[in-house]
Protein backbone atom coordinates (compact mmCIF):
# COMPACT_ATOMS: atom_id res chain seq x y z
CA UNK A 1 0.00 0.00 0.00
CA UNK A 2 2.78 2.42 0.97
CA UNK A 3 4.72 1.65 -2.20
CA UNK A 4 1.58 2.36 -4.29
CA UNK A 5 1.19 5.74 -2.60
CA UNK A 6 4.90 6.46 -3.23
CA UNK A 7 4.50 5.48 -6.88
CA UNK A 8 1.39 7.67 -7.24
CA UNK A 9 3.23 10.55 -5.56
CA UNK A 10 6.18 10.19 -7.93
CA UNK A 11 3.87 10.13 -10.97
CA UNK A 12 2.02 13.26 -9.79
CA UNK A 13 5.31 14.98 -8.94
CA UNK A 14 6.89 14.24 -12.32
CA UNK A 15 3.70 15.27 -14.15
CA UNK A 16 3.56 18.53 -12.18
CA UNK A 17 7.19 19.33 -12.91
CA UNK A 18 7.02 18.50 -16.62
CA UNK A 19 3.80 20.53 -17.05
CA UNK A 20 5.46 23.74 -15.81
CA UNK A 21 6.92 26.48 -17.98
CA UNK A 22 10.66 27.01 -17.85
CA UNK A 23 11.79 29.23 -14.98
CA UNK A 24 15.62 29.38 -15.04
CA UNK A 25 17.09 29.88 -11.58
CA UNK A 26 20.62 30.94 -12.55
CA UNK A 27 21.65 34.32 -11.04
CA UNK A 28 18.72 34.34 -8.62
CA UNK A 29 19.33 35.82 -5.18
CA UNK A 30 16.85 34.55 -2.63
CA UNK A 31 16.39 35.18 1.08
CA UNK A 32 13.97 34.45 3.87
CA UNK A 33 13.41 35.08 7.55
CA UNK A 34 11.23 32.89 9.73
CA UNK A 35 10.74 31.17 13.08
CA UNK A 36 11.92 27.57 13.22
CA UNK A 37 11.17 24.82 15.73
CA UNK A 38 13.90 22.30 16.47
CA UNK A 39 13.35 18.79 17.84
CA UNK A 40 16.29 17.49 19.83
CA UNK A 41 17.31 13.93 18.95
CA UNK A 42 19.51 13.41 21.99
CA UNK A 43 17.39 14.79 24.81
CA UNK A 44 13.71 15.37 25.46
CA UNK A 45 12.25 18.67 24.38
CA UNK A 46 12.46 21.22 21.65
CA UNK A 47 13.98 24.60 20.88
CA UNK A 48 12.80 27.64 18.94
CA UNK A 49 15.02 29.71 16.68
CA UNK A 50 14.93 32.85 14.59
CA UNK A 51 16.13 31.65 11.22
CA UNK A 52 17.35 33.54 8.15
CA UNK A 53 19.15 32.56 4.98
CA UNK A 54 20.69 34.10 1.87
CA UNK A 55 21.25 32.08 -1.29
CA UNK A 56 22.71 32.76 -4.74
CA UNK A 57 22.19 30.45 -7.72
CA UNK A 58 25.53 30.08 -9.52
CA UNK A 59 23.91 27.74 -12.05
CA UNK A 60 20.39 26.42 -12.53
CA UNK A 61 21.31 23.37 -10.43
CA UNK A 62 23.86 24.81 -8.00
CA UNK A 63 23.68 27.53 -5.38
CA UNK A 64 25.75 28.74 -2.44
CA UNK A 65 23.79 29.37 0.72
CA UNK A 66 24.48 30.81 4.18
CA UNK A 67 22.10 30.49 7.11
CA UNK A 68 21.90 31.73 10.68
CA UNK A 69 19.85 30.58 13.67
CA UNK A 70 19.45 32.45 16.93
CA UNK A 71 18.02 30.56 19.90
CA UNK A 72 14.98 32.35 21.35
CA UNK A 73 13.10 29.71 23.33
CA UNK A 74 12.71 26.14 24.51
CA UNK A 75 14.84 23.72 26.48
CA UNK A 76 18.21 25.35 26.09
CA UNK A 77 16.97 28.81 27.03
CA UNK A 78 15.59 27.26 30.23
CA UNK A 79 19.08 25.87 30.87
CA UNK A 80 20.62 29.34 30.61
CA UNK A 81 22.18 28.90 27.17
CA UNK A 82 22.44 31.55 24.48
CA UNK A 83 23.19 30.13 21.04
CA UNK A 84 23.97 31.58 17.63
CA UNK A 85 24.65 29.15 14.79
CA UNK A 86 25.93 29.79 11.27
CA UNK A 87 25.99 27.41 8.30
CA UNK A 88 27.51 27.83 4.88
CA UNK A 89 27.63 25.40 1.99
CA UNK A 90 26.48 24.31 -1.40
CA UNK A 91 22.97 23.25 -2.46
CA UNK A 92 22.12 20.98 -5.39
CA UNK A 93 18.75 21.65 -7.08
CA UNK A 94 17.30 18.54 -8.69
CA UNK A 95 15.17 20.29 -11.36
CA UNK A 96 16.85 23.66 -11.77
CA UNK A 97 14.76 25.46 -14.37
CA UNK A 98 11.20 25.15 -13.05
CA UNK A 99 9.16 27.05 -10.45
CA UNK A 100 9.04 23.89 -8.35
CA UNK A 101 12.54 23.62 -6.86
CA UNK A 102 13.33 20.58 -4.67
CA UNK A 103 16.90 20.50 -3.35
CA UNK A 104 19.50 18.85 -1.15
CA UNK A 105 22.44 20.62 0.49
CA UNK A 106 25.48 20.09 2.65
CA UNK A 107 26.33 22.90 5.05
CA UNK A 108 29.00 22.58 7.72
CA UNK A 109 28.32 24.96 10.58
CA UNK A 110 29.61 26.38 13.81
CA UNK A 111 27.64 27.15 16.96
CA UNK A 112 28.63 29.93 19.33
CA UNK A 113 27.21 29.34 22.80
CA UNK A 114 27.51 31.03 26.10
CA UNK A 115 26.07 29.78 29.33
CA UNK A 116 26.30 29.94 33.09
CA UNK A 117 29.15 27.75 34.36
CA UNK A 118 28.72 25.45 37.37
CA UNK A 119 25.65 27.28 38.60
CA UNK A 120 22.80 25.42 40.23
CA UNK A 121 20.68 28.57 40.10
CA UNK A 122 21.27 30.11 36.67
CA UNK A 123 19.32 33.22 37.57
CA UNK A 124 22.10 34.30 39.95
CA UNK A 125 23.90 37.35 38.58
CA UNK A 126 27.29 36.18 39.86
CA UNK A 127 27.30 33.01 37.72
CA UNK A 128 30.46 32.98 35.63
CA UNK A 129 29.82 32.91 31.87
CA UNK A 130 31.55 30.40 29.59
CA UNK A 131 31.82 30.40 25.79
CA UNK A 132 32.15 27.49 23.40
CA UNK A 133 32.69 27.20 19.66
CA UNK A 134 31.24 23.90 18.46
CA UNK A 135 31.56 22.60 14.88
CA UNK A 136 28.47 20.93 13.44
CA UNK A 137 27.78 18.57 10.56
CA UNK A 138 24.58 19.52 8.79
CA UNK A 139 22.55 18.50 5.72
CA UNK A 140 19.37 20.10 4.45
CA UNK A 141 16.54 19.13 2.16
CA UNK A 142 13.50 21.08 1.10
CA UNK A 143 11.53 22.69 -1.66
CA UNK A 144 10.92 26.21 -2.99
CA UNK A 145 7.97 27.20 -5.12
CA UNK A 146 8.63 30.43 -7.02
CA UNK A 147 5.45 32.49 -7.43
CA UNK A 148 7.04 35.15 -9.64
CA UNK A 149 10.26 37.15 -9.98
CA UNK A 150 10.05 38.41 -6.39
CA UNK A 151 8.31 35.90 -4.12
CA UNK A 152 8.40 32.21 -3.29
CA UNK A 153 7.06 29.73 -0.75
CA UNK A 154 9.58 27.49 0.94
CA UNK A 155 9.73 24.51 3.28
CA UNK A 156 12.88 22.83 4.54
CA UNK A 157 14.31 20.44 7.10
CA UNK A 158 17.82 20.41 8.57
CA UNK A 159 19.63 17.57 10.31
CA UNK A 160 22.40 18.59 12.68
CA UNK A 161 25.02 16.40 14.32
CA UNK A 162 27.42 17.98 16.76
CA UNK A 163 28.63 18.16 20.29
CA UNK A 164 29.15 21.02 22.69
CA UNK A 165 32.66 20.18 23.77
CA UNK A 166 32.66 22.12 27.00
CA UNK A 167 33.51 19.78 29.84
CA UNK A 168 31.35 21.59 32.33
CA UNK A 169 28.29 21.67 30.08
CA UNK A 170 28.46 18.55 27.94
CA UNK A 171 25.55 18.74 25.48
CA UNK A 172 24.99 16.64 22.39
CA UNK A 173 23.62 18.90 19.67
CA UNK A 174 21.76 16.44 17.44
CA UNK A 175 18.63 18.07 16.18
CA UNK A 176 16.04 18.30 13.40
CA UNK A 177 14.99 21.85 12.52
CA UNK A 178 12.01 22.77 10.37
CA UNK A 179 11.34 26.02 8.54
CA UNK A 180 8.59 27.18 6.22
CA UNK A 181 7.08 30.39 4.99
CA UNK A 182 7.33 33.14 2.42
CA UNK A 183 10.66 34.23 0.94
CA UNK A 184 11.99 36.89 -1.42
CA UNK A 185 13.92 36.46 -4.63
CA UNK A 186 15.48 38.71 -7.23
CA UNK A 187 17.22 37.95 -10.52
CA UNK A 188 20.54 39.81 -10.47
CA UNK A 189 21.51 39.18 -14.12
CA UNK A 190 19.54 38.10 -17.16
CA UNK B 1 66.49 12.02 -55.35
CA UNK B 2 67.30 14.73 -52.79
CA UNK B 3 63.80 16.15 -53.21
CA UNK B 4 62.26 12.71 -52.58
CA UNK B 5 64.31 12.17 -49.39
CA UNK B 6 63.43 15.68 -48.14
CA UNK B 7 59.71 15.05 -48.82
CA UNK B 8 59.91 11.72 -46.97
CA UNK B 9 61.58 13.36 -43.93
CA UNK B 10 58.96 16.13 -43.94
CA UNK B 11 56.20 13.54 -44.07
CA UNK B 12 57.78 11.64 -41.17
CA UNK B 13 58.14 14.84 -39.13
CA UNK B 14 54.53 15.82 -39.81
CA UNK B 15 53.34 12.35 -38.89
CA UNK B 16 55.43 12.38 -35.67
CA UNK B 17 54.10 15.80 -34.72
CA UNK B 18 50.46 14.78 -35.23
CA UNK B 19 50.99 11.55 -33.27
CA UNK B 20 51.99 13.43 -30.07
CA UNK B 21 49.49 13.98 -27.30
CA UNK B 22 48.55 17.59 -26.66
CA UNK B 23 51.02 19.15 -24.22
CA UNK B 24 48.52 21.38 -22.43
CA UNK B 25 46.42 19.63 -19.85
CA UNK B 26 42.90 21.06 -19.85
CA UNK B 27 42.41 20.37 -16.10
CA UNK B 28 45.65 21.88 -14.80
CA UNK B 29 45.21 25.11 -12.93
CA UNK B 30 41.62 24.47 -11.87
CA UNK B 31 40.94 26.18 -8.53
CA UNK B 32 38.07 25.03 -6.28
CA UNK B 33 36.81 26.35 -2.98
CA UNK B 34 35.04 24.13 -0.47
CA UNK B 35 33.58 23.72 3.00
CA UNK B 36 34.04 20.52 5.00
CA UNK B 37 32.83 18.58 8.00
CA UNK B 38 35.25 16.16 9.62
CA UNK B 39 34.75 13.39 12.15
CA UNK B 40 37.85 12.30 14.04
CA UNK B 41 38.34 9.28 16.29
CA UNK B 42 40.96 10.95 18.52
CA UNK B 43 40.39 10.67 22.26
CA UNK B 44 43.13 8.24 23.26
CA UNK B 45 42.24 5.48 20.87
CA UNK B 46 38.65 4.87 21.85
CA UNK B 47 35.97 5.07 19.18
CA UNK B 48 33.29 6.25 21.58
CA UNK B 49 34.25 9.89 21.67
CA UNK B 50 34.26 11.44 18.23
CA UNK B 51 35.46 14.90 17.51
CA UNK B 52 33.35 16.96 15.12
CA UNK B 53 35.15 19.40 12.88
CA UNK B 54 34.33 22.44 10.77
CA UNK B 55 36.65 23.76 8.11
CA UNK B 56 37.41 24.81 4.59
CA UNK B 57 39.74 23.95 1.76
CA UNK B 58 41.29 25.35 -1.38
CA UNK B 59 41.75 22.78 -4.14
CA UNK B 60 44.45 23.31 -6.77
CA UNK B 61 44.65 20.83 -9.65
CA UNK B 62 48.14 20.24 -11.09
CA UNK B 63 47.27 17.83 -13.91
CA UNK B 64 44.51 15.52 -15.10
CA UNK B 65 45.58 12.86 -12.59
CA UNK B 66 46.89 14.99 -9.72
CA UNK B 67 44.92 17.36 -7.53
CA UNK B 68 45.66 18.94 -4.12
CA UNK B 69 43.74 20.09 -1.06
CA UNK B 70 44.98 22.92 1.21
CA UNK B 71 42.82 22.69 4.32
CA UNK B 72 42.13 24.02 7.82
CA UNK B 73 39.84 22.35 10.38
CA UNK B 74 38.68 23.16 13.89
CA UNK B 75 37.58 20.06 15.84
CA UNK B 76 36.05 19.64 19.27
CA UNK B 77 35.20 16.57 21.33
CA UNK B 78 35.43 14.99 24.73
CA UNK B 79 37.72 12.33 26.19
CA UNK B 80 35.22 10.07 27.92
CA UNK B 81 33.79 11.93 30.86
CA UNK B 82 37.25 13.09 31.91
CA UNK B 83 38.13 16.05 29.73
CA UNK B 84 37.33 18.04 26.66
CA UNK B 85 39.60 18.55 23.70
CA UNK B 86 39.97 20.99 20.79
CA UNK B 87 42.22 20.52 17.76
CA UNK B 88 43.18 22.78 14.89
CA UNK B 89 44.50 21.05 11.75
CA UNK B 90 46.25 23.00 8.99
CA UNK B 91 47.72 21.00 6.16
CA UNK B 92 47.76 19.81 2.60
CA UNK B 93 47.02 16.60 0.71
CA UNK B 94 47.77 15.34 -2.76
CA UNK B 95 45.02 13.39 -4.52
CA UNK B 96 45.88 10.93 -7.29
CA UNK B 97 43.13 9.68 -9.63
CA UNK B 98 44.05 6.07 -10.53
CA UNK B 99 41.29 5.48 -13.09
CA UNK B 100 41.40 6.70 -16.66
CA UNK B 101 38.39 8.99 -16.41
CA UNK B 102 38.89 12.26 -18.24
CA UNK B 103 37.41 15.28 -16.52
CA UNK B 104 34.65 15.20 -13.94
CA UNK B 105 31.86 13.82 -16.10
CA UNK B 106 31.51 10.47 -14.30
CA UNK B 107 29.42 10.64 -11.13
CA UNK B 108 32.11 8.81 -9.12
CA UNK B 109 35.80 9.73 -9.34
CA UNK B 110 37.86 7.79 -6.77
CA UNK B 111 41.28 8.92 -5.56
CA UNK B 112 44.19 8.01 -3.31
CA UNK B 113 45.15 10.79 -0.92
CA UNK B 114 48.21 11.52 1.22
CA UNK B 115 49.71 14.61 2.81
CA UNK B 116 51.04 16.52 5.81
CA UNK B 117 49.40 18.45 8.59
CA UNK B 118 50.20 20.59 11.62
CA UNK B 119 48.06 20.23 14.73
CA UNK B 120 47.45 22.41 17.78
CA UNK B 121 45.69 20.63 20.64
CA UNK B 122 44.09 22.05 23.76
CA UNK B 123 42.88 19.72 26.54
CA UNK B 124 41.00 20.72 29.64
CA UNK B 125 40.37 18.50 32.63
CA UNK B 126 38.13 19.55 35.48
CA UNK B 127 38.08 17.94 38.91
CA UNK B 128 37.32 18.93 42.46
CA UNK B 129 40.81 20.45 42.55
CA UNK B 130 39.96 22.87 39.77
CA UNK B 131 40.44 23.11 36.02
CA UNK B 132 43.76 22.26 34.36
CA UNK B 133 44.57 23.11 30.74
CA UNK B 134 47.26 21.56 28.53
CA UNK B 135 48.39 22.56 25.03
CA UNK B 136 50.64 20.87 22.50
CA UNK B 137 51.83 21.22 18.92
CA UNK B 138 52.47 18.24 16.68
CA UNK B 139 53.06 17.49 13.04
CA UNK B 140 51.32 14.67 11.23
CA UNK B 141 51.13 12.65 8.04
CA UNK B 142 47.89 11.29 6.66
CA UNK B 143 46.91 8.84 3.95
CA UNK B 144 43.67 7.32 2.72
CA UNK B 145 41.08 6.84 0.02
CA UNK B 146 38.22 8.95 -1.23
CA UNK B 147 35.86 9.71 -4.05
CA UNK B 148 34.22 12.72 -5.63
CA UNK B 149 30.48 12.63 -6.25
CA UNK B 150 30.26 14.96 -9.25
CA UNK B 151 26.84 16.63 -9.12
CA UNK B 152 27.62 18.98 -12.02
CA UNK B 153 30.80 19.61 -14.04
CA UNK B 154 31.71 22.35 -11.55
CA UNK B 155 30.38 21.05 -8.24
CA UNK B 156 31.18 17.93 -6.27
CA UNK B 157 30.74 16.34 -2.88
CA UNK B 158 33.90 14.52 -1.75
CA UNK B 159 34.06 11.79 0.87
CA UNK B 160 37.52 10.92 2.21
CA UNK B 161 38.68 8.36 4.78
CA UNK B 162 42.21 8.81 6.12
CA UNK B 163 44.48 7.61 8.86
CA UNK B 164 46.52 10.38 10.45
CA UNK B 165 49.65 9.85 12.59
CA UNK B 166 50.83 12.71 14.82
CA UNK B 167 54.40 13.05 16.02
CA UNK B 168 54.75 15.06 19.22
CA UNK B 169 54.96 15.01 22.99
CA UNK B 170 51.62 13.57 24.03
CA UNK B 171 49.35 14.64 26.90
CA UNK B 172 47.58 11.95 28.92
CA UNK B 173 44.86 12.05 31.54
CA UNK B 174 45.67 10.28 34.79
CA UNK B 175 43.56 9.71 37.88
CA UNK B 176 44.47 10.76 41.42
CA UNK B 177 44.13 7.86 43.90
CA UNK B 178 41.89 10.05 46.03
CA UNK B 179 39.67 10.89 43.05
CA UNK B 180 39.79 13.41 40.24
CA UNK B 181 42.08 13.58 37.23
CA UNK B 182 45.11 15.51 36.06
CA UNK B 183 47.07 16.05 32.83
CA UNK B 184 50.37 14.24 32.43
CA UNK B 185 52.92 15.37 29.81
CA UNK B 186 55.21 12.87 28.06
CA UNK B 187 58.88 13.93 28.09
CA UNK B 188 59.58 12.13 24.81
CA UNK B 189 58.26 12.19 21.26
CA UNK B 190 55.50 9.70 20.58
CA UNK B 191 53.05 8.73 17.86
CA UNK B 192 49.30 9.23 18.17
CA UNK B 193 47.07 7.96 15.36
CA UNK B 194 43.41 8.37 14.52
CA UNK B 195 40.91 7.98 11.72
CA UNK B 196 39.49 10.98 9.88
CA UNK B 197 36.29 10.99 7.85
CA UNK B 198 35.72 14.13 5.81
CA UNK B 199 32.74 15.19 3.72
CA UNK B 200 33.26 18.34 1.68
CA UNK B 201 31.39 20.32 -0.95
CA UNK B 202 33.54 21.98 -3.59
CA UNK B 203 32.93 24.40 -6.42
CA UNK B 204 35.38 24.98 -9.29
CA UNK B 205 35.65 28.76 -9.40
CA UNK B 206 38.38 29.49 -11.97
CA UNK B 207 41.05 27.92 -14.19
CA UNK B 208 44.23 29.91 -13.50
CA UNK B 209 46.64 28.40 -16.04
Amino acid sequence: MVSRFCLLGMVIFSAAVSAQDDFPLKNFLRAQGTISPGISLSEKGSNIYLHGDLEYYLENNVSVRGESYFLIGGNHVDQGITEFTNYFGVVYHFVGNKKFDPYFGFQPGIAVRHYAVNCIDITRVDCPIGYTLSPQFSVITGVNFFLNKYLHFFGMMRYINGHDASFTVDYPMNELRFSAGLGWNLRLKN
Amino acid sequence: MKRAILSFILLLLADFAFAQKPVKNPYAGMISLGMRSTYSSFSDGTFNDWETGYGGQLRVQFSEKINSDWFADYLTGSVGSLADRQDVHIGWSIMYYPLNQPGFENFLKPYIVAGHCFDWTNMEVTSSLGTETGKKFSSAVQMGLGTHFNLTDRMDLSLTTQYMIHLGKDIHIRDYPEGGSYLYYDDHLDLEGHMLFTLSCNYKIVELW
